[in-house]
C-alpha cells in the first residue's frame, strides 16, 4: 500500500468518460510517473486525489485517509500540488500569493514571509517577489506555482505536468527538487507527464494511462518491453496507396513520407506479401522502435510490446 | 483554523481593495455632495441640516433640490457596488485558478467560503462606514451644522451590511455560471426587478382609483411591509428605517404621490400610519435570515464546484 491509493477510480463528465477503473499506488520515497497523451485523464486523477473533483466510482486514500470532497485537514498540510496550467490570481504578487497560502496552511505571518521567499528562491524566482502574477510569463508563473508546493516539506507531492512551459535550466532544477524530496525527505511523488523522457530517470514506477490503465509497473520493465518493439520500414513508389493496402489487411501502418510507410508489430515477409504487385517496393527493413516511438505506439493502442 | 481563516480573509480583502469598483464608491459618495454644492451655489433650497442624510440617500428630502440630491444618494447605489463585488466572489477564483490552490489547504472549502464571506461583509461595512464619514464631513463643509451627523458612519456601515444579501445573490449567479459578468447582470436584474415587481404588483392590486389618498396610503404601507419581507429590498432600506426611527421620532416622512391629473391629489403627501419601530424587526430579521440563507447556498455551491 502507498501514501496515495487510487482504487477503481472512474470519473465521467456528463456523458464523456474521463477515466475508468483506474487503480494504482504511490509509495513512500519514490516517484511514480503518470504517463499518457493529452486527454488521457491524468489531470482528472490528480484532481480526484486532491478532492477537487468527485469520483463517480472507486475511492482515493491519501496518507491512509479517504478523500471525500476535499483533503482532510491533517492530510492537506502534507500534500503539495503543482497544477498543470499556470493560472493564478493576476492581481497578487508572487510573494503575496505564497504568503497568503502559507498563512492558510497555519503559518504565522512572519514565518509565511520567510517561507515564501525561501520557496521562491528554490526556483530562482526571488526576483518575482514583488511582481504581479498577471505580468509574469507562463514559464515564470509556473515556477511560482511549483514554489508554492514547496512552502514546507511534504509527505506527498502531486505534480501535474510540472515541467511543461519551463526551459531546460529549470527543468533540471525541478528534477533535482523532486529527487531531493523523495531521497532526503522520503516523500511520495506522483509526476504526471505526456512525455516519457520527463519521467525517465526520475520515476521508479509508472502508470501509463489512456482513460484506462495501459501499463502499471516498474519503469525498467516498461523500457525493456518498449525497446523490444519492432517496426518494418518499407520504401515504395506510392506510400499512400501502400498505407491503404496495409491497413486494409489489418496491419498497424503509418505514413512517414510520400515514399515511406512504417508498420508496427509485423514481419518483413507479411509486408512484402501485402504490397507485392500493388506498389513498387524499393526496400524493406526491420528496425527497433526508439523509446518515444514505442511509448507512442503503446498509448495509441498499437502494441509496442 | 483561525490562522487559515485569517489568510483567506487577507486574500479576499486584498482582492476587494484592488478592484476598480472602489472608485465607484468614491464617485457615489461625492457626486451628491457636488450636486448639493452646485444647487446651493445657484440659490436652490436644500435641507442644510439633513444634508448628510440626503447625500447618503437615507432621507428623501422635502424640497425639489433636496429630492434631487437624495436621488443620487449612496444608499441608492449600494446594490450596484454589492453586485460588482459579489458577482465575482466565487467566479474570479474559478477563472483565475485561485480556488484549486486554496481548496487543497487545511482549511478546505468550508473555510474558503467562510473566509471570503466574512471578508466581503467586513469590506462592505468598512467601505460604506468610511463613505458615511466622508458624507458627514462633506455635508458639514457644504451645508454647515448637521443634525444627527454622528449617525452617518453607523448608518453607512448598515448600508454595507444591508447590501450583503444582494452581493450574495450576485455571487451565487457568478459561481453557478462560472462567469463574473453573468453574476453582475443577474444579480443586478434580481435586485432591480424585485423592487419593480413589488411596486407594480401592489399598485395593480391596491390602486383601483389613482385619485384615492386612502388607496395610496394602503399601497405605501403594504410596499413597506412586503419590501421588508424580501432580503434584497429589506437590506438596503434598513438604514433608512433606523434613520427615521432616530431622527424623525419614529415616524416616516410623508410620502409624495406620483403626478396624477387631479392637481389637488398631486400636491398631497401621504402619511403612513406604520411606524419605523413597528417594521424594524421585520427588516432586521429578513436581512439577517436572507443573508444567512444565501451564505449557506454559496457554501453549498462552493462545496459542489469541481475545479
Amino acid at each position: 500500500m502507498g501514501l496515495v491509493e487510487v482504487e477503481g477510480l472512474t470519473k465521467r463528465y456528463k456523458w464523456r468518460v474521463a477515466v475508468e477503473d483506474v487503480t494504482f499506488y504511490v509509495e513512500e520515497g519514490r516517484v511514480t510517473g503518470l504517463l499518457g497523451p493529452n486527454g488521457a485523464g491524468k489531470t482528472t486523477i490528480i484532481r480526484c486525489i486532491l478532492g477537487l473533483a468527485r469520483p463517480d466510482r472507486g475511492h482515493v486514500r491519501v496518507l491512509g485517509e479517504t478523500v471525500l470532497g476535499g483533503l482532510p485537514p491533517r492530510v492537506a498540510r502534507e500534500v503539495g500540488y503543482v497544477p498543470e496550467t499556470p493560472e493564478a490570481p493576476p492581481w497578487l504578487t508572487a510573494c503575496e500569493l505564497l504568503e497568503y497560502l502559507a498563512v492558510m496552511e497555519g503559518m504565522s505571518s512572519l514565518d509565511a514571509r520567510v517561507q515564501a521567499r525561501r520557496a521562491l528562491a528554490l526556483l530562482g524566482a526571488e526576483d518575482f517577489c514583488g511582481r504581479r502574477l498577471g505580468g509574469l510569463s507562463k514559464g515564470e508563473r509556473k515556477r511560482v506555482l511549483i514554489a508554492q508546493a514547496f512552502l514546507q516539506p511534504r509527505s506527498v507531492y502531486l505534480m501535474d505536468e510540472p515541467m511543461a512551459g519551463l526551459d531546460a535550466e529549470w527543468i533540471a532544477e525541478v528534477r533535482r527538487l523532486i529527487s531531493e524530496a523523495t531521497g532526503g525527505e522520503g516523500a511520495a511523488v506522483l509526476l504526471s507527464s505526456h512525455l516519457l523522457k520527463e519521467v525517465e530517470g526520475l520515476a521508479s514506477s509508472v502508470v501509463v494511462l489512456k482513460k484506462r490503465v495501459l501499463y502499471r509497473g516498474g519503469v525498467e520493465d516498461l523500457l525493456s518491453k518498449l525497446t523490444q518493439a519492432r517496426k518494418v520500414v518499407a520504401d515504395v513508389d506510392d506510400a499512400k496507396r501502400a498505407l491503404d493496402v496495409l491497413r486494409a489487411k489489418g496491419l498497424k501502418a503509418q505514413l512517414v513520407s510520400a515514399k515511406r510507410v512504417e508498420v508496427l508489430d509485423a514481419d518483413v515477409e507479411d509486408v512484402v506479401i501485402a504490397l507485392k504487385g500493388i506498389v513498387r517496393i524499393y526496400g524493406v527493413s526491420s528496425a527497433r522502435l526508439d523509446l518515444e516511438e514505442a511509448y507512442l505506439a503503446l498509448v495509441r493502442g498499437e502494441g509496442g510490446g | 483554523m483561525a490562522k487559515g481563516l485569517y489568510g483567506i480573509m487577507l486574500y479576499e480583502f486584498k482582492r476587494d481593495l484592488r478592484k476598480k469598483t472602489l472608485i465607484l464608491v468614491i464617485v457615489f459618495t461625492f457626486l451628491p455632495v457636488l450636486v448639493a454644492a452646485i444647487l446651493k451655489a445657484v440659490g436652490a433650497q436644500v435641507e442644510d441640516e439633513r444634508l448628510w442624510a440626503l447625500i447618503m440617500g437615507l432621507d428623501i428630502g422635502s424640497s425639489i433640490a433636496g429630492g434631487a440630491v437624495a436621488s443620487l444618494g449612496l444608499a441608492g447605489w449600494a446594490w450596484l457596488v454589492a453586485v460588482l463585488y459579489g458577482g465575482d466572489l466565487l467566479a474570479s477564483d474559478l477563472r483565475e485558478g485561485g480556488l484549486r490552490l486554496i481548496a487543497i489547504r487545511p482549511l478546505g472549502r468550508k473555510g474558503y467560503v467562510m473566509g471570503k464571506l466574512i471578508a466581503l461583509t467586513a469590506f462592505l461595512v468598512i467601505v460604506f462606514a468610511l463613505a458615511g464619514v466622508a458624507a458627514g464631513v462633506s455635508a458639514t463643509i457644504v451645508g454647515g451644522w448637521q443634525k444627527g451627523v454622528w449617525l452617518a458612519p453607523i448608518l453607512g456601515a448598515l448600508i454595507g451590511l444591508g447590501s450583503v444579501p444582494t452581493a450574495l445573490i450576485a455571487s451565487l449567479f457568478g459561481g453557478l455560471t462560472r462567469n463574473a459578468v453573468t453574476g453582475f447582470i443577474l444579480g443586478a436584474a434580481a435586485s432591480l426587478l424585485t423592487g419593480v415587481v413589488i411596486g407594480l404588483s401592489l399598485s395593480i392590486i391596491i390602486i383601483k382609483n389613482p385619485l384615492s389618498l386612502e388607496a395610496w396610503r394602503k399601497y405605501y404601507e403594504l410596499n413597506i411591509i412586503v419590501s421588508g419581507a424580501i432580503p434584497i429590498t429589506a437590506g438596503p432600506t434598513l438604514p433608512a428605517i433606523l434613520y427615521y426611527l432616530i431622527e424623525f421620532d419614529n415616524k416616516f416622512i410623508p410620502l409624495p404621490l406620483p403626478l396624477v391629473e387631479n392637481p389637488e391629489v398631486a400636491a398631497s403627501l401621504v402619511e403612513v400610519s406604520l411606524t419605523p419601530l413597528e417594521v424594524l424587526p421585520l427588516y432586521i430579521a429578513s436581512t439577517a435570515i436572507g443573508a444567512l440563507a444565501l451564505a449557506y447556498l454559496n457554501y453549498r455551491l462552493a462545496l459542489k464546484i469541481e475545479v
